[in-house]
């Protein structure tokens, strides 16, 4: 077992986020969770906690498991905003799946498919909260 | 044996996942309507995990005792579909128990059983023939072997306890969100996020 992530997988994960139908997703799932969530009300605007819990999450990870327990976590509440994780978090976890499908195409290792599937989580939350960022930006233009 | 991380990821995460879905396919599948109405509650799942995770050779012992209480509430129930109920509850702490060392052949997979597979050799309890004599440097070396067996056995129980129950725990929560409507009840909530 090799647990490094050669340039060579790097560039296939990269090149996978940056598909026309991949980063579509990632996109609109971004639009959905500022539609769902919005702005922090208290904050004057500020980027929802539910938003900057995900991004941790997924940031800190040390295991792709950790992100999809979070989401079920947060869907499976009684208390807070669960109705609205219930609204979204199917369809972050249907991307999930699909970023383990793909980490899992790539590469046979079982270390080096866990390092893939954290990079392109990774990657895909940098265009999630990036599109979440947008649309709360276009909503304050108005 | 996997690395905690891809084992959670993959093995241990996927077997967690499944024994869920079985489990609330055989008893939970239709008859509940509300979160309140599940076999097993938010706040007993919150107490399950935190004892996988904190102290998992206490875990089968945690749900011995929860399948007892529930068992004295069956044996006082009268009532038809509250015995349904009650028996619900008590398959779902048998399968922690079965989960945490159940043995073949009637348990195919456990976390003992997992746990024995992943021992390294060189830690494996070596049987004295009767009457063994041991030098005081062959006791004290057994001795050290016998330390050594025991924290690895207790490290490996928490990393791979912890694990494997947080899966189970939030896939369950996450079955129990989905298969019902709004969840209403304010008790026992997790706090872990």
């Amino acid at each position: 077992m090799n647990p490094l992530l050669t340039p060579e997988l790097i560039h296939q994960a990269d090149s996978f986020l940056d598909r026309e139908d991949v980063h579509h997703k990632a996109v609109q799932l971004g639009q959905q969770l500022f539609e769902t969530f919005g702005s922090e009300e208290k904050g004057k605007g500020q980027v929802s906690s539910q938003i900057r819990n995900l991004q941790q999450t997924v940031v800190s990870a040390t295991r792709f498991a950790d992100i999809e327990d979070f989401v079920k976590n947060q869907m499976g509440r009684n208390a807070g905003p669960y109705r609205e994780w219930r609204q979204v978090g199917d369809t972050i976890l249907q991307q999930l799946r699909e970023l383990r499908k793909a980490a899992d195409q790539f590469t046979p290792d079982p270390g080096q498919r866990l390092l893939l599937r954290l990079h392109l989580a990774r990657g895909w939350v940098r265009a999630v909260v990036g599109a979440y960022l947008y649309a709360k930006a276009h909503k304050e233009m108005e | 044996m996997l690395d905690v991380p891809i084992a959670a990821d993959t093995d241990f995460g996927e077997r967690a996942i499944l024994e869920v879905e079985q489990y609330v396919k055989k008893h939970a599948a239709h008859q509940y309507s509300g979160p309140e109405e599940w076999p097993i509650a938010r706040s007993q799942i919150s107490g399950l995990r935190q004892i996988a995770m904190r102290e998992p050779e206490q875990l089968k012992d945690f749900a011995e005792h929860q399948r007892q209480k529930v068992a004295a509430r069956l044996e006082a129930t009268t009532k038809e579909e509250r015995k349904q109920e009650l028996l619900g509850e008590i398959a779902f702490w048998e399968l922690i128990k079965n989960l945490c060392d159940g043995k073949p052949p009637k348990t195919h997979w456990s976390l003992a059983q997992a746990r024995e597979q992943a021992l390294p050799p060189e830690l494996q309890e070596e049987k004295l023939p009767a009457g063994a004599q041991l030098t005081k440097e062959q006791q004290q070396a057994r001795k050290e072997k016998q330390e050594r067996r025991k924290q690895w056995l207790r490290q490996w129980n928490r990393d791979y306890y912890a694990a494997f129950f947080q899966r189970f725990c939030a896939h369950y929560l996450y079955l129990m969100a989905r298969r019902t409507q709004e969840g209403g009840d304010r008790h026992g909530d997790c706090e872990d996020f």
